[in-house]
């Protein structure tokens, strides 16, 4: 008797194999659907590929835990070892930086050089050597992402020259390619960066460099973190009491690298297109699965009809459905490592990583259970119909479910100025309804990943530009990389340029409000270059900014994150130490994502020892042509360089391009995700059409028996597809908008900031364009078919 | 006229109806007909050397045992199959070496079939059905159309029905549905695969007798059929065996 079983098993087990290899075209489309479902879930694993990545370079890069920002700092050998002796210190290095300029053909372009003591001997924030060799004095290193990120390219082997302090053109060799996770970012906003020794910095820079003393630690809590700070605080008071801070210190605990946060958003932002990309390809691998079980139906009569029993039947059908999900979820691995690995590639070189090719095994493991647990979970309901139904009403089952057309459908597309072979594709849609609606499923959620995307690059757009209406000044002059100070002399000077209207005088650093990095301006009682917006309390009054009074108006952003109102005294952690300060006031800006903080403007110059200099000068112009200020800004940068004056000089509307245009590389990227949606729900556009040729392959035989040309049946099967295309693009459109105003909403509640989401109604028409354009592409494949049978075979298509 | 010179004259004018009348006789001849079906896991000889006249208005019967070829022969006439050697000639012109898509516009003019499971498209109702050959070859105007198809349907008896859907009809009324698509294009030739195979006695009888109206009317009626009893109602009978004609 078990061998009659086995027998049976292994003959059922056989008929699965041979009816997928009988069926071979709808076999190939059903496990290239599984596969794309499959493959999409490769985009899951990018963020721990990419955080496994960042984990090995952060540990064999020694991040520091703890940095303090330095200037007029002169550490010595032993200054450093003393540093390093500190309890809990492992290790210590003393960067310098000087922010120059570098020739880039006849122009000269923003450039920072970073020095380490020895190449060989690095303890923290390493500084990898990629290609050539090491520098020696007066030799640099390039950075390995200045060729994508700035107009820099030289590489190994070619020159560099280099403003010194005194402005000066210096050429150096380029020795060889070099990176650092700390220190290579500086590409994206500062300019090129070079490496070299400390000599060489000082032999270019003298005094005019920036010390960064960077310092790993043995633990890294928040208690050890804080007591690093004051320790080596306390200790550069003594070793270096003419240094001055430029910034509070920075902490990061060991598992941060620089860009984390971005980064995390970044990966948020890809895993709710993943999971939109998922719940599509489930969708499409639920509607294949379920049509092919359902075309099952007359075969799973004949078996019972021969005796087989539901034990049987669910083995053969479940192993059929299973062979399809192994053979999908193998193919759609290959391509999910694939699709993972590719985005890493274009991630690793913006957070400054280097990326080798990485499989991600328990990722594997899950992809491939999942692809087959969704392929079987998806034919269930139709096996168990086709079990529920009597022999004979199964072995009576038609194929193709001839329920017509209903009468509101008729009525629809009965019009006389349709031709009678569009009537027959429109009310085709609707003869399988279950399929039609899967497949709008499917594309309204692709033309509503489309407009989720499209709307929150709109809403963050209009936000920036908010953002930047409050900075109401047209160009910006601050010492080269921002770190300097500037004296009054430099704002004379840039009044006396034609075109200038107002000079205001400003300064900025980053102070920490409760354990929150927040900026913070200091500005002039009546300031005119900055639109600060009072939603409660009051303005800074003449005796708070003459007397340096420790007073703050804060974003009303803080306000909601912190719990801190108008009056309250909070403690906020400057430059300058820890300090109390009295909150007059609230503003509703949203700069730096609502993390702002306004001091008086003699307040800020005592707590970063500026005396009477300034951080930078906000300028007004009589004209805001873009033309018109990209001439004041180079006079005002002329004019200055003549005093021997070395200043950046950033026109706001370029600044502001830049933001946006950051912002939108990544949304591109981003939105690169969402044509993989529609393309999976076009593949289920495709796949429905597909299975209906298949299913009325008769019908199409029949057609060319009463006369119908290769163009009728096109229009029958073209105008089927383009009515689920458009029904699927008119769901879409709400849905994007719910979807799109939720997702808005909660990353801009998760943000604590208040934005205005934007609905870009132009997107609507851009989509239709897209996912018709793409779906006439599609259904061509199944047309063709359709198209391409002979009438003799068709009529015979069992 | 000769009939091929009527045929080509059947040509759409502007408004896509057919000017001129259609041959009065269709005469079908096929000339050393032989066809093989080639699959991967065999060769069939289905028809060896088929010599066949039915001259125009004639009702003939094709009967023969299962595989013996019979719908094969209508393959051929219809044009549904091409022959592999041989030539198929119907009203004086070839049509077995006709592209495919000028096929299908010359067998929604000339022939009218009728299968065994009458074949009606379920999302379209019974005039729809039966206006959809002359929708195809651009005849008349719309409302011509509709008219034409609304007197077919009278003429089947089923005029109370216009704007049932198949699956409201019973398969007598199906039947008469697909009759009545048939002769939409006023085709010269009829042709039916086992047109009562699927139908009750009565509702055969009645069937058979709309057919034979038609073929009083001046069609040519070729029909393959099991019932030797129906066969024998037809003026001649052909009678095949194993690809061959044996009898004629």
């Amino acid at each position: 008797m078990l061998r009659g079983v086995r027998t049976v098993v292994s003959t059922l087990t056989k008929k699965a194999w041979n009816d997928l290899s009988r069926r071979k075209a709808r076999t190939v489309f059903t496990v290239l659907t599984v596969a794309l479902a499959v493959g999409s879930l490769g985009l899951l694993l990018v963020s721990p590929m990419m955080d496994r990545a960042m984990a090995r370079e952060v540990q064999d890069g020694r991040l520091h835990n703890v940095r303090f920002m330095l200037a007029n700092a002169s550490l010595d050998d032993g200054d450093v070892e003393a540093l390093g002796a500190i309890g809990n210190v492992k290790g210590v290095e003393a960067h310098l930086m000087f922010l120059t300029k570098v020739d880039v053909g006849q122009r000269k372009c923003g450039a920072v050089m970073i020095g380490v003591d020895s190449f060989a001997d690095q303890r923290v924030d390493k500084i990898s050597v990629l290609t050539g060799k090491a520098p020696a004095l007066l030799e640099v290193l390039g950075d390995s992402s200045n060729a994508a990120n700035t107009a820099f390219s030289a590489r190994d082997g070619g020159k560099a020259t280099l403003l010194d302090a005194a402005g000066r053109n210096v050429t150096l060799n380029i020795t060889g390619t070099g990176r650092s996770i700390q220190f290579s970012g500086y590409t994206q906003y500062i300019g090129a960066v070079f490496f070299a020794t400390s000599e060489t910095v000082r032999a270019l820079a003298g005094s005019a460099t920036t010390t960064f003393l960077d310092m790993d630690l043995e633990g890294d809590s928040e208690g050890d973190l804080g007591r690093a700070v004051a320790d080596v605080g306390a200790a550069l008071a003594r070793l270096e009491p003419g240094a001055v801070q430029r910034a509070t210190p920075e902490t990061s605990p060991d598992e941060e690298w620089p860009g984390k946060e971005g980064f995390e958003s970044m990966m948020a932002g890809f895993s709710i297109i993943t999971y939109l990309a998922l719940l599509t390809g489930v969708v499409l691998i639920s509607n294949t699965m379920n049509t092919t079980m359902l075309e099952q139906t007359r075969e799973i009569g004949c078996l019972k009809a021969v005796g087989a029993t539901r034990g049987q039947l669910a083995r053969v059908y479940i192993t059929m459905a299973a062979m399809i999900g192994a053979l999908g979820s193998a193919a759609g691995i290959a391509l999910g490592i694939m699709i993972s690995n590719w985005m890493c590639q274009s991630l690793a070189p913006i957070f400054s990583i280097s990326w080798a090719p990485d499989v991600h095994i328990p990722g594997i493991l899950l992809s491939f259970a999942a692809g087959v647990g969704i392929s079987v979970a998806a034919a269930a309901p139709a096996l168990a119909r086709g079990m529920r139904l009597g022999t004979r009403e199964a072995l009576d089952e038609a194929q193709s479910g001839y329920r017509g057309a209903g009468r509101l459908m008729r009525a629809l597309t009965g019009s006389k100025g349709i031709p009678r072979t569009v009537q027959m594709g429109l009310r085709n849609a609707g003869r399988n309804t279950g399929r039609s609606a899967a497949t709008v499923l499917q594309l309204a959620l692709g033309v509503a990943t489309l407009l989720t995307i499209a709307s929150i690059g709109s809403s963050v757009q209009a936000s920036i530009s908010s953002a930047f209406d409050d900075l109401d000044h047209d160009i910006e002059v601050t010492s080269q990389g921002g770190l300097g100070t500037l004296d009054r002399s430099v704002g004379d000077g840039i009044l006396s340029v034609p075109g200038v209207e107002l000079v205001e005088p400003y300064s900025v650093s980053n102070f920490k409000l409760k354990g929150e990095k927040v900026g913070a301006y200091g500005l002039t009682r009546d300031t005119r270059a900055f639109v600060v917006g009072i939603a409660e309390g009051r303005w800074f009054s003449d005796a708070e900014c003459d007397g340096a009074r420790q007073v703050a108006v804060i974003s009303t952003t803080l306000s909601r994150l912190k719990a801190i109102t108008v009056g309250s005294d909070v403690a906020i952690e400057t430059p300058a130490g820890a300090r109390q300060f009295r909150v007059v006031g609230l503003t509703d800006t949203i700069i730096q994502m609502g993390r702002i903080v306004y001091v008086p403007m003699p307040t800020m110059q005592f707590l970063l020892g500026m005396g009477t200099n300034v951080s930078g000068y906000a300028v007004k112009l009589s004209s805001h042509d873009h033309g018109a200020i990209d001439a004041v800004a180079a006079n005002i940068g002329r004019s200055l360089e003549k005093e021997g004056c070395l200043t950046e000089v950033t026109a706001m509307y370029i600044l502001e391009r830049q933001n946006v245009s950051g912002f939108m590389d990544v949304m591109n990227m981003i939105q690169g995700l969402g044509y993989m949606i529609v393309l999976i729900s076009m593949v289920g556009l495709a796949n429905n059409l597909t299975m209906n040729v298949l299913e009325r392959t008769r019908e199409i035989g029949i057609m060319r028996c009463v006369g119908a040309g290769a163009g009728s049946i096109r229009a029958v099967f073209s105008s089927e597809g383009l009515i689920l295309v458009v029904a699927g693009w008119a769901i879409g459109i709400p849905l994007g908008f719910v979807m799109g105003g939720s997702l808005f909403f909660w990353f801009t509640a998760a943000l604590a900031v208040s934005m205005p989401f934007v609905f870009p109604a132009a997107y609507v028409a851009v989509a239709l364009v897209a996912v018709v354009c793409v779906g006439i592409v599609v259904i061509q494949v199944p047309i063709t078919r359709a198209v391409g049978i002979p009438p003799g075979d068709a009529l015979r298509y069992q | 006229m000769e009939a091929t010179e009527a045929m080509d004259a059947g040509t759409d004018d502007e408004n896509g109806a057919q000017a001129g009348q259609r041959a009065p006789s269709m005469r079908i001849e096929l000339r050393d007909v032989e066809k093989v079906y080639n699959t991967k896991m065999l060769k069939f000889h289905a028809l060896k050397g088929i010599d066949l006249v039915v001259e125009g208005g004639e009702i003939a019967a094709i009967v023969g045992p299962s595989g013996s070829g019979k719908s094969t022969i209508l393959n051929m006439i219809t044009g549904i199959d091409r022959p592999t050697s041989g030539e198929v000639v119907i009203g004086g012109r070839r049509i077995d070496n006709l592209k495919e898509d000028e096929l299908a516009r010359w067998r929604g003019r000339n022939i009218g079939i009728v299968f065994q499971f009458f074949q009606l498209f379920p999302t379209l109702t019974a005039i729809e059905n039966a206006m959809l050959p002359m929708d195809l070859v651009h005849r008349g105007s719309l409302d011509e159309r509709r008219q034409k198809a609304r007197e077919s349907l009278e003429l089947v008896g089923l005029g109370s029905k216009l704007e049932s859907l198949p699956r409201a009809l019973s398969g007598g009324e199906q039947q008469r549905v697909a009759i009545a698509r048939a002769i939409a294009n006023d085709p010269p030739i009829i042709i039916g695969d086992e047109p009562t195979g699927n139908l009750d006695s009565v509702t055969a009888e009645r069937m058979f007798g709309l057919l034979c109206s038609l073929n009083e009317a001046g069609k040519t009626v070729l029909f393959v059929t099991h019932d030797r009893e129906l066969a024998r109602k037809a003026s001649r009978i052909i009678i095949i065996r194993d690809g061959r004609i044996v009898e004629c």
